[in-house]
């Protein structure tokens, strides 16, 4: 996955994945079965914005308070091959919800990657708590899933939301997330503890690798809110692509906006 | 395989706009003027330009004799060269370009770059003396050569950084556009502007990047 250490995403989108509400993914539902396909767009969709940002400071604040100080304590109690274990551990456990959204998507040659890794990273790796394919130069892990998966098939997101606890998402995501529970088999056969050990885990982890990335971004964003919303939806974008660069020309035109002659402008 | 995503369609008239420009580039007579304010860097060119502002980055970072507040220093002096800020600063702004004053324009120009090179410095700031490489260069448009390139942690995934090039008059390679990861810095900056403006207008943005100016 493309967990950017430069930028940052809000580690509670990908914890969101794994605990939909069911409210949330009624009224998601409700969206998928009269929106149908829909064209990839630019700018994000947000009719809730008010409500939205209310629940932004709602999560921000949680972040500040409890997240973060979680994050500092785990760095602070633990050597760094400790955390590269346990992030290369939990990256390891998700191979089954990646594998089924590589085959999804079409992608024999990611899925083949998928697979391999997690036969070096299982049995040579320690159950995975090496990144063995990583070491032997396999090309950067990739993370797929359901809400991906969707969007590969021509759905869009649907209204941009902020959702308690979770953090930015959308419909479409949200149910992406529930199904993706489907394909994974700690699901069904790891006591609920674990299973909500192994989120936990996963948060705090992100969170911990992102420290300074959100300290940054904090302070140099001018609206938090719209910097995280933009933020969560480029980087979306991006890793539905796999990587590969936008089209989105029309944004370097400078003509477009009668941008070359300020003079002619300001004398109109 | 399964193409990956819809891509928004282009306006017509943007179309038919490049049609026309295309036929226009056909005629002998054109060509000449078309060739120099149109034809896209090469790709050797905007690749070596890249290596040369990430070297000066990384020597900058990699300095045992410099304090970290002289790094930061130097950084926003060496960023100041090969990123067209003025540019960039004008394409996020977008519409919102017309409509300010010429007041406000200058003010904005000024104060937006000290707002990007400083944020730009302290970023690059956190990757302390890791390795970069450039991984290729390609045409993006008619106007625009991406180069990509990648920074190296000892213990971290390769960070992804595609520089837009762009050649401004003829004769310069500057930078237009970051892209780290799949986010554009214009995209990015212009999203939290407009929003910035949509509220409380123009005057708020300056209010707010003179702020930052104050506090760095």
């Amino acid at each position: 996955m493309a967990v950017s250490s430069f930028v940052i995403t809000d580690v509670t989108a990908r914890a969101g994945r794994a605990r939909p509400l069911a409210g949330a993914l009624l009224v998601a539902s409700l969206w998928l079965a009269c929106a149908g396909p829909a064209a990839a767009q630019t700018e994000i969709a947000d009719p809730l914005e008010s409500v939205n940002r209310k629940v932004f400071v709602f999560n921000d604040t949680l972040d500040q308070y409890v997240l973060e100080p979680v994050a500092r304590g785990f760095r602070f109690v633990t050597p760094r091959f400790v955390r590269t274990g346990l992030r290369n551990f939990i990256d390891n456990l998700k191979t089954p919800v990646v594998l089924a959204n590589d085959l999804f998507q079409a992608e024999p040659t990611r899925a083949t990657q998928t697979i391999g890794r997690f036969m070096f990273n299982t049995i040579v790796g320690v159950g995975g708590l090496v990144d063995v394919g990583g070491l032997l130069g396999m090309p950067e892990r990739h993370h797929e899933d359901f809400g991906q998966t969707l969007a590969v098939y021509g759905i869009g997101t649907g209204p941009y939301l902020m959702v308690p606890f979770i953090g930015p998402s959308n419909p479409r995501d949200l149910v992406g997330s529930a199904v993706d529970l489907v394909f994974d088999p700690l699901t069904f056969i790891a006591p609920s503890s674990v299973n909500y050990g192994r989120r936990g885990a996963d948060i705090v982890s992100f969170r911990e690798a992102n420290i300074e990335n959100f300290d940054e971004f904090r302070r140099s964003s001018l609206d938090l809110y719209a910097a995280t919303r933009t933020l969560t939806e480029q980087l979306r974008s991006s890793e539905i692509r796999n990587g590969a660069p936008p089209d989105q020309d029309s944004i370097y035109d400078e003509d477009i906006y009668d941008l070359e002659d300020p003079a002619a402008d300001a004398a109109n | 395989m399964i193409s990956k995503i819809r891509q928004p369609m282009r306006p017509t008239s943007q179309l038919a706009r490049r049609r026309m420009l295309q036929l226009a580039a056909a005629v002998p007579l054109g060509l000449a003027v078309a060739r120099a304010a149109w034809a896209a860097p090469s790709p050797d060119a905007a690749q070596s330009m890249v290596e040369a502002a990430g070297q000066q980055v990384l020597a900058i970072l990699r300095d045992p004799a410099l304090s970290n507040d002289d790094k930061l220093h130097r950084l926003v002096q060496v960023l100041d060269g090969p990123i067209d800020l003025a540019l960039v600063g004008r394409l996020i702004l977008g519409r919102y370009w017309r409509t300010a004053s010429e007041a406000q324009q200058t003010e904005y120009l000024g104060l937006f770059r000290a707002y990007a090179l400083n944020n730009l410095a302290s970023r690059l700031h956190l990757y302390q003396g890791q390795s970069f490489k450039v991984t290729g260069a390609q045409a993006a448009d008619d106007k625009d050569t991406l180069v990509t390139s990648q920074i190296l942690g000892d213990r971290r995934p390769p960070l992804s950084v595609d520089w837009r090039i762009r050649d401004v008059d003829g004769s310069k390679l500057v930078a237009i556009d970051l892209v780290v990861e799949g986010v554009s810095l214009i995209i990015s900056q212009r999203a939290e502007f407009s929003t910035v403006i949509d509220r409380s207008g123009m005057d708020g943005l300056l209010a707010e990047l003179r702020q930052r100016a104050e506090k760095a």
